[in-house]
């Protein structure tokens, strides 16, 4: 299905420089100018618009620099997502909930040990805050793709380079969903660890704590899902429909074109 | 003499005027002059936004580990009467404390020609966090965010004005120079006024060098007032250099023209030719370059792929261990020699760890430097090839005049290196001899100051020669041509 799927872009993607150089020669009787003509369209279209379409995205949406990233990952999870929910409040305000559910004094009197389940209880807030951060990060990014895709209305090339990398599972989002794929995997390998801390352990004993050799041989590897074409086909809509009116377009204009000359 | 010489200059100006009257009357020509001046302002904007974006970031980097640092120093201080203040205290003079708190900041700063030509200044961090742990270590987990979909396009900077939209914008005002007059049967008209087809091609040619040599000027002119204005940066021998080469590819350019023109062929076959000639230069002849090199100059990088994994194992709780590693350590470093640490020191266990990230450091940085080495092979490789391949040349050796190329990022590791080496310096005897920190030292920390990496840089030069051999060799060929033409 991939394979027919770029096969068809690529099909229409040659159709219109080939309608477009028929239709070239057909208006320039000269050869020499109407090749000219081509490559000067070849030269704005593959070469010119990609790039100032890149450009020009990231002007509008730029992605933030790696040390702000960092910085505010930091400050969020220190002061809380919402700026006025502090670590150390949190922290204690699970150990508060943790003590009246189990209706206990204190946390060594706990039936797990609190210390696995509170460093569990960070991940997760970690995680939220990673997640809040990378989202702003895959938008901008996702944001710029938009962008660039409604350039497709003046270069076919950056329509058929993104169709083709739908095709082949190549894409930007293909790219993102990999990497979500992988945090998540290695979120549940920590949650694992935090939670077999919390069960197989007493309190205290951060330092003396050992995994088990066979708690490591049960995790399984990534398995990373490839997703089949119609997964990502939503996200080329602006390339396809420019893709088709390109075609089309050169086709009605070859169509009227030859009419006018056959009643000339 | 002088009045043969003047009579000509007169003359050569009469005919200038004539050709520039000429030229005015067509409007497209105008046109496009201001349709490139404003892909020549967006470029521009480009390198701005791009220098201003790593300007900004180096500022706010910088204060903000000068603050911590500060903040750190001023726990010595600190009341230790009260819990809080003997807190602060023991956080600025604890080992353990200093090494996961102090962190020094090394940065590279945009220079002049950066506005210019961006380079690879997306790929390459510019700035370092820099800790007492492996350096390496440390080095390889600093990047930038990367943005796919630009590095997929490359810039739109002023360096990819120059490179392929100005040789678009002379073809595009000098592909028929001569065949125009050829074809519409002026010519005869203009040869019985006594005029050569070189002189006319050579006026008509001064004429749109000029004119381009104005929006060069124009936008290159800009760019130093942004520098000034903006960046508080004064002009450099690099910015004259990048103006330097600009103008040699202009005129490398002029050359190929003129030696299409100087067949007397059709219109069409000039513009199918010039096409042709843009499409090989700037595009086909560069790919198959980088291919070429790349197959010859292997780089290797599955050892660096590794170097940022942190040293783990029980290893280190082996005593042992500890004390051969230290002694192993000693061996190199004799100011350690009389050190008193022992399995009961407290700096210990601290002392065990950066060792053995020292050491650790000393074996790669062979690795690194071999690594680096093939990458910059490449470089030189692509920059000197400007005879066969001047766009990818000339692009190599912009980014090396804006310090924007792999060789610039090597130079500013390595002195990020030199610093993290200082930092040890001042750290190491507190943790062999001292057993804590003092305020006295925190004032001996290093602080990073980034050299150009441009001094000596004389293969720029060559670059440049090898362009205006190859631009010399096609005018010589033009003009064996442009001689049989009939006048």
């Amino acid at each position: 299905m991939a394979i027919f799927y770029v096969w068809l872009s690529y099909t229409l993607y040659f159709l219109s420089w080939s309608l477009l150089g028929v239709f070239v020669s057909g208006k320039i009787n000269n050869v020499g100018s109407s090749m000219a003509l081509l490559l000067l369209i070849w030269m704005c279209t593959n070469v010119i618009v990609p790039r100032v379409a890149a450009n020009l995205a990231e002007n509008i949406y730029p992605v933030i620099s790696n040390y702000q990233f960092k910085k505010e990952i930091a400050e969020t999870v220190e002061k809380g997502l919402d700026g006025h929910n502090s670590s150390d409040e949190r922290a204690m305000k699970i150990e508060k909930e943790m003590l009246a559910k189990y209706k206990v004094d204190s946390v060594q009197q706990l039936p797990f040990n609190f210390e696995g389940y509170i460093m569990q209880q960070g991940e997760e807030y970690t995680s939220k805050v990673y997640d809040h951060y990378f989202g702003q990060v895959f938008q901008s990014l996702k944001n710029q793709k938009k962008v660039q895709a409604w350039f497709s209305a003046c270069s076919p090339f950056i329509a058929v380079r993104n169709l083709s990398m739908v095709g082949c599972n190549a894409n930007l989002e293909s790219e993102i969903d990999f990497q979500i794929q992988a945090e998540n995997y290695r979120r549940s390998f920590v949650q694992d660890m935090n939670n077999d801390m919390k069960d197989r352990s007493a309190y205290g004993s951060f330092e003396s704590y050992r995994v088990d050799k066979n708690k490591y041989a049960a995790i399984k590897d990534l398995q990373v899902e490839n997703r089949p074409l119609q997964w990502g086909m939503p996200t080329v809509v602006t390339e396809s429909i420019w893709m088709l009116v390109w075609s089309i377009l050169l086709v009605v204009l070859m169509l009227y074109s030859s009419k006018k000359t056959l009643n000339s | 003499m002088v009045n043969n010489t003047k009579e000509i200059i007169t003359k050569r100006e009469g005919f200038l005027k004539t050709t520039y009257w000429l030229y005015k009357k067509q409007k497209n020509n105008w046109v496009l002059l201001a349709v490139f001046l404003l892909a020549g302002f967006y470029g521009l904007y480009q390198g701005y936004a791009f220098k201003q974006k790593q300007a900004a970031t180096i500022t706010t980097f910088k204060q903000d580990k000068l603050d911590k640092l500060t903040a750190l120093q001023k726990g010595f201080d600190a009341d230790t009467t009260n819990a809080k203040g003997k807190e602060a205290y023991e956080e600025s003079a604890s080992l353990f404390a200093g090494n996961w708190a102090i962190i020094l900041a090394a940065t590279k700063t945009p220079n002049t020609t950066f506005i210019f030509a961006i380079g690879q200044a997306d790929v390459f961090p510019y700035y370092y966090s820099i800790k007492l742990e492996s350096f390496f270590m440390q080095l390889f987990k600093q990047s930038e965010i990367a943005n796919p979909l630009r590095s997929l396009a490359g810039h739109f900077d002023t360096s990819f004005w120059i490179i392929f939209l100005l040789p678009l914008l002379l073809i595009l005002l000098c592909f028929n120079t001569l065949s125009s007059e050829l074809d519409n049967g002026n010519w005869k008209l203009i040869t019985s006024q006594g005029i050569s087809a070189k002189k006319w091609i050579g006026n008509r040619y001064l004429l749109v060098g000029l004119l381009v040599e104005m929006l060069l000027a124009i936008i290159f002119f800009t760019g130093l007032f942004i520098n000034y204005f903006y960046f508080n940066q004064s002009p450099s021998f690099s910015d004259l250099l990048f103006f330097a080469g600009a103008n040699l590819y202009i005129l490398f350019w002029l050359a190929i023209l003129y030696f299409i023109n100087s067949f007397g062929k059709s219109t069409s076959f000039n513009a199918l030719c010039s096409g042709m000639a843009w499409t090989l230069i700037c595009i086909i002849v560069p790919s198959i370059t980088t291919l070429l090199i790349e197959k010859s100059v292997l780089v290797d990088n599955t050892s660096i792929s590794r170097m940022s994994r942190r040293p783990q194992g029980s290893k280190f709780e082996d005593d042992a261990f500890g004390i051969n590693i230290i002694q192993q350590f000693v061996k190199g470093r004799p100011q350690y020699q009389r050190h008193k640490l022992t399995p009961q020191s407290p700096a210990f266990k601290l002392a065990i760890y950066m060792v053995y990230h020292e050491l650790m450091d000393d074996s790669n940085a062979i690795h690194v430097a071999d690594y680096f080495k093939a990458i910059e092979q490449r470089q030189q490789l692509t920059n000197l090839s400007s005879l066969l391949n001047p766009a990818a040349a000339l692009d190599g050796s912009f980014a090396r005049l804006a310090e924007n190329d792999a060789f610039a990022n090597h130079q500013f590791v390595w002195q990020t290196k030199a610093l993290h080496a200082n930092y040890h310096d001042a750290f190491f005897p507190a943790m062999f001899f001292d057993g804590q920190l003092s305020k006295n030292l925190y004032a001996k920390f290093p602080v990073f100051q980034y050299e150009s990496s441009l001094k000596g840089s004389i293969k720029i030069l060559l670059s440049y020669l090898f362009l205006l051999l190859a631009g010399a060799l096609f005018y010589l060929l033009g003009g064996k041509n442009i001689a049989k033409i009939k006048h």
